[in-house]
C-alpha cells in the first residue's frame, strides 16, 4: 500500500479512529496491530523477515541483560571474597560473552540484509571471475530476491537498538509486543527516518488525548510532503531519467539542467515522503526525528551531510565512526604513525580510516551497483579535501579580506556545496560509473546546442509542465526560507481563520490538480522505499 | 469531554469543507459533456425527471439515436427516458436499470441487445465514463464500476473524477467553470437527434457477422439478472433490438436471446424484421449508413415503437398531466 493511495489515507483514518477510541492504556496495542496490518497488505512474506528481526534482536538483547544480571548478582554474592583482578577477570568474561551474543544478532540479521541485497551482485562477480580465469559460462543464476519493504530501515533502527542494549545505554523492554511495534511502527517503516529507542518509545508507549490541533498540524504536514512528491518529484523524474539516457543526443546544458532538476526530484521525493510519514504519526500524538534540515542551504558538504538524511548519518556516526575511531588497532596505528615521523598523519588516522568505512557502508546501503560505492567515496574524498584545505581557505580569506558572514561567501558557499552534490548525484541516476563519468564529461560541451523548446518538445517536461515545477520548487525554497525562523505551520496556525482556509485550499488544490498521478502518468513509488 | 466534543466538531466541519472543495473541483475538471460528446450528459439528467418516468430504454448509442420520447408522448402520452450511452454494454445497462429502480419505480423497462455481440472483455474507458461519471454515488455505481473498468483502471478514479481529469488543466477554457454546475438539459430526455444523412448501401439487409455468435457469459449473466430484477420489482420487461441496416448481428443472437425471453415468459423483438411496417428508408433515415437512425428515422421508430408499447403493454397515459407535458412539450 503506497503512502499516495486512497487506501492509505483510509487505512489511516481507519486507524486513528480505533486509536482514539480504545482506553488510553491499550492505544499501543492498535498501533501495533495497525502497522502488521500495514505490513500483511503489502505482502505477506515481509512477515518472515521482520519477524526474524524482531524475535532475534528481542532474545539477544534479554540474553545480554541477563549476563549483566549475573554479573551483578555474582559480584554482589562474592564482594568480599574476589580480589580486584578476579573481578575484573569476572568482568571481561561476561563482556565478551555479551559480545558474542551481540555479534550473533548482528551477523543475523545484516547477514539477511546484505544476503538479499548482494546477492545478485556477488554472483555477477562469482560469474565474471569464473569466466574470466576459467571460462566457464555455466553461469550461476541471479536470485532475483525483492526485497522486504523499508527492510534497510527498520533493521538499522533494530540494530541500533541491539547495540545501545549493549553499550548499556537504555534499559531493555521486557513486553515483547511493545518492542515488536518499535521494530514495525508503519508511519516510518517505507523510507525512515531511522529512530533512536530512547526517543521513539516512550512516545509510541505513552498515552494521547485527541487534539485537534495536533490532527491538523499533522494533515498540513502530510499535504506539503504530498506537494513536495506529486508535484516536483513526479513531474521531473522523466525529464531526468530520458535526458541521462539520451546524454548523447543531449548534451551540455541539457545535463546540468538534468542534474539540476534531479536534486529537486530527489529531494522532494524523499524529504515528502519524511514528511508524510511525520505528519501521520505527528497525528497519532507520536514525534519522530527530522530527517531534513533546510540540506540546499549547506555551506559544506559536511554540514550538508548534517541536513540530509539526518538520521542515517546519526547512526552511521554513532555505531561506526565513533567505535572505528576507539578501535585499539586505529589508535595504534596512529600512534605509531606519530611515533616514527608522521605527526600528521598519524593524527588523521582515526578519523580518517573510520570515515573511508562510513562512507563505504553508505554508499553500499544506497544500493547493490559499483556506483554507489564510488559515490560514496567521492562523498568521503571531498570532506577529506574541505577539511585539508580549510588552512589555505582561510589563508585566501584573510589576504583578500573576505568577510566570511557577507552574503557573498555565504551564498558562494552554498552554491559550491550545492553543485558538488548534485554532481555527485550524477553517479545516482546514471546506469554505471563510466556513464556517470561520460555524463559528467558531456555536461561541459556542447551549451550552444540548448533549446528550451526541445526540453519541452522532447524530453517529457511540456511547457506548461515545465513552469509549474519551476513555481514548485521556488515555492519549496521560499518555504525552506521561511522555516528558518520557526515552523511554517505555526506561522499559518497564527492567520485568521480564512487566511488558514486559503492556504489550505491552495494547498489541496496544488497537490490534486497540479499532482503528477493517475492514469496516463508514470507516478514513481519513492525512490528511498526501494532501499 | 466539552474540548474534545469541540475537537470532533471542528474535525468534521474541516472534512466538510475539504469535501465540499473537492466536489467543485471534481465539477470543474470533468469533462463537460455540453458542447460535444452530449451523450455523456444522459445518465445525470435522468436525475430530475425520474419521477416523471414511466418507461426507460437501455441501450447504446443506436437506442439514444433511434427513440425520441416526445414522439412516444405526442402519440399516447408514454413519459420515457433513454438511459442509452454510446458502447454501453449489457452490464452498465443492468445497472442503470438498477439505479432507475432505486430512484423511481418504472413501469416498464425495455433492453436493447444490440451490443451483446461484444464479449466479456470489451472495455472502452470514454464510453464507460461518459455512462458512470454522472451516475449518482449508490452501491449501484460502486458494483457498476467493478463490472466494467478495466484491469489498469483504479475504483478510486471513478469515484473521483479528478483523480482521472486533473491533467486537463492545460486545456482549460472557460467553459469548465460555467458548465460546472450547468442545470439545463442537454439532450431530450436521454434523446440526441441527429439530422445528418448518409445513405447505406442499398439491397436487401442481410446479416453477415462472422466467427463465434455465443453470447458471452457475462452478457447472458447480466441480462438474465435484469430480466429478473424487473420481475422482482413488479416491473415489465421488453427485449428488442434497435433497427438498424448494419450486417454485423447473425440471428444466431436472436434466436439465444428468445430462448432467455421464453424462459422468462417475455418478449423479443428485432425490429429489423418490421422494417416496412415501420416504413424506415434507409436512403434518408440515417446518419451513418444504417449504424444509426437520423432524427427521420427516430421519428418513424419511436411513432412505431409507442403505438406497440401502447397496445402491447400496461402503460401509463400521461398526456393530460402538466407535470408530465413540460417534458416534452416546446423541446
Amino acid at each position: 500500500m503506497s503512502f499516495i493511495s486512497i487506501g492509505f489515507a483510509l487505512f489511516v483514518t481507519a486507524a486513528l479512529i480505533v486509536y482514539y477510541t480504545v482506553p488510553k492504556k491499550c492505544q499501543w496495542i492498535v498501533l501495533l496491530i495497525a502497522s502488521y496490518v500495514f505490513y500483511a497488505i503489502n505482502g505477506v512474506m515481509n512477515f518472515i523477515y521482520i519477524a526474524v528481526t524482531t524475535v532475534s534482536a528481542y532474545v539477544c538483547a534479554a540474553l545480554i541483560e541477563k549476563k549483566g544480571t549475573e554479573q551483578k548478582e555474582y559480584l554482589k554474592a562474592n564482594k568480599d571474597s574476589i580480589t580486584k583482578d578476579e573481578k575484573k577477570s569476572y568482568k571481561a568474561g561476561i563482556k565478551k560473552k555479551q559480545k558474542r551474543i551481540l555479534a550473533l544478532g548482528l551477523i543475523l540479521n545484516f547477514g539477511i540484509l546484505v544476503y538479499l541485497k548482494y546477492a545478485d551482485w556477488s554472483i555477477a562477480y562469482i560469474n565474471l571471475f569464473r569466466l574470466s580465469f576459467f571460462g566457464r559460462t555455466d553461469f550461476i543464476p541471479f536470485k532475483n530476491f525483492i526485497l522486504p519493504l523499508g527492510i534497510s530501515f527498520y533493521m538499522f533502527q533494530t540494530m541500533g537498538y541491539l547495540i545501545d542494549i549493549y553499550y548499556g545505554k537504555y534499559e531493555r523492554e521486557h513486553n515483547f509486543l511493545k518492542f515488536a511495534l518499535f521494530v514495525s511502527f508503519f508511519p516510518q517503516i517505507v523510507q525512515g527516518p531511522i529512530s533512536r529507542f530512547g526517543e521513539l518509545a516512550p512516545e509510541l508507549y505513552k498515552e494521547t488525548a485527541f487534539d485537534f490541533d495536533r490532527i491538523r498540524s499533522g494533515f498540513y504536514r502530510i499535504m506539503w510532503g504530498l506537494f513536495k512528491k506529486l508535484v516536483i518529484a513526479d513531474r521531473l523524474a522523466a525529464f531526468v531519467r530520458e535526458t541521462i539516457a539520451q546524454r548523447d543526443t543531449y548534451r551540455g546544458l541539457y545535463i546540468l539542467l538534468a542534474v539540476f532538476m534531479y536534486s529537486m526530484q530527489i529531494y522532494g521525493d524523499f524529504s515528502g515522503g519524511i514528511d508524510v510519514a511525520l505528519g501521520v504519526a505527528e497525528m497519532f500524538g507520536i514525534r519522530l526525528h527530522e530527517n531534513f534540515e533546510r540540506p540546499f542551504f549547506a555551506k559544506s558538504i559536511s554540514e550538508y551531510w548534517q541536513r540530509w538524511h539526518i538520521t542515517l548519518g546519526t547512526w552511521f556516526k554513532d555505531y561506526i565512526f565513533y567505535p572505528l575511531s576507539l578501535n585499539k588497532g586505529i589508535l595504534k596505528a596512529g600512534k605509531f604513525l606519530r611515533e616514527h615521523g608522521f605527526e600528521k598523519l598519524g593524527k588523521r588516522i582515526p578519523i580518517y580510516v573510520p570515515m573511508f568505512m562510513v562512507w563505504f557502508t553508505t554508499g553500499m546501503w544506497h544500493g547493490s551497483q559499483n556506483r554507489f560505492v564510488v559515490w560514496g567515496l567521492f562523498n568521503c574524498l571531498f570532506i577529506i579535501l574541505g577539511t585539508e584545505f580549510e588552512p589555505l581557505s582561510l589563508k585566501i580569506v584573510e589576504k583578500f579580506k573576505l568577510d566570511e558572514g557577507s552574503f557573498c561567501m555565504r551564498a558562494y558557499r552554498v552554491f559550491k556545496t550545492f553543485w558538488l552534490m548534485s554532481f555527485l548525484r550524477i553517479f545516482d541516476i546514471s546506469s554505471d560509473v563510466p556513464s556517470a563519468f561520460n555524463a559528467f564529461r558531456l555536461i561541459f560541451t556542447d551549451w550552444r546546442s540548448f533549446r528550451l523548446a526541445r526540453v519541452y518538445e522532447e524530453l517529457s517536461l511540456p511547457k506548461e509542465d515545465f513552469i509549474v515545477a519551476v513555481i514548485a520548487i521556488l515555492v519549496m525554497f521560499i518555504f525552506d526560507l521561511i522555516q528558518r525562523k520557526g515552523s511554517v505551520r505555526k506561522r499559518i496556525f497564527t492567520l485568521p481563520v480564512p487566511l488558514q482556509w486559503c492556504v489550505l485550499s491552495l494547498l489541496i488544490i496544488a497537490v490534486s490538480v497540479f499532482g503528477y498521478y493517475g492514469p496516463g502518468y508514470d507516478a514513481g513509488s519513492f525512490i528511498y522505499g526501494a532501499f | 469531554m466539552r474540548d474534545t466534543v469541540k475537537d470532533i466538531l471542528k474535525i468534521i466541519l474541516k472534512i466538510v469543507i475539504i469535501l465540499v472543495l473537492v466536489n467543485a473541483l471534481n465539477r470543474i475538471f470533468i469533462p463537460k459533456y455540453v458542447n460535444e460528446n452530449r451523450d455523456g450528459r444522459i445518465t445525470q439528467e435522468y436525475y430530475p425527471v425520474s419521477r416523471y418516468t414511466d418507461v426507460i430504454f437501455v441501450g447504446s448509442s443506436t437506442v439514444h439515436s433511434a427513440i425520441d420520447p416526445r414522439v412516444l408522448w405526442q402519440e399516447n402520452g408514454i413519459s420515457s427516458y433513454d438511459r442509452a450511452n454510446a458502447s454501453q454494454t449489457m452490464w452498465i445497462s443492468y445497472y442503470m436499470i438498477e439505479d432507475a429502480i432505486r430512484c423511481h419505480k418504472p413501469e416498464l423497462v425495455c433492453i436493447d441487445t444490440t451490443f451483446i455481440k461484444y464479449g466479456d472483455d470489451f472495455v472502452e474507458e470514454p464510453s464507460t465514463r461518459k455512462a458512470l461519471d454522472g451516475m449518482r454515488m449508490s452501491p449501484s455505481k460502486i458494483r457498476c464500476i467493478k463490472a466494467s473498468m478495466g484491469e489498469d483502471e483504479k475504483m478510486a478514479d471513478y469515484i473521483m473524477p479528478l483523480f482521472r481529469f486533473h491533467s486537463r488543466w492545460k486545456e482549460f477554457t472557460f467553459d469548465d467553470i460555467r458548465y460546472a454546475y450547468y442545470k439545463k438539459p442537454v439532450t431530450i430526455n436521454g434523446y440526441l437527434p441527429d439530422d445528418e444523412t448518409e445513405a447505406a448501401d442499398p439491397g436487401e439487409l442481410v446479416y453477415t457477422k462472422e466467427g463465434d455468435t455465443t453470447i458471452s457469459p457475462k452478457n447472458v449473466k447480466y441480462l438474465r439478472q435484469a430480466i429478473e430484477l424487473c420481475r422482482d420489482k413488479g416491473v415489465q420487461v421488453m427485449l428488442f433490438k434497435v433497427p438498424a441496416h448494419s450486417s454485423n448481428w447473425s440471428r444466431d443472437y436472436d434466436r439465444q436471446i428468445n430462448d432467455i425471453a421464453k424462459e422468462y415468459n417475455i418478449t423479443y423483438i428485432n425490429f429489423d424484421d418490421l422494417n416496412d411496417e415501420i416504413g424506415l428508408d434507409y436512403s434518408t433515415d440515417t446518419p451513418d449508413k444504417g449504424s444509426h437512425l437520423n432524427s427521420s428515422g427516430a421519428v418513424k421508430f419511436s411513432a412505431y415503437l409507442s403505438g406497440y408499447l401502447k397496445d402491447n403493454y400496461s402503460v401509463s397515459d400521461r398526456s393530460g398531466d402538466v407535470k408530465y407535458g413540460k417534458l416534452y412539450i416546446g423541446r
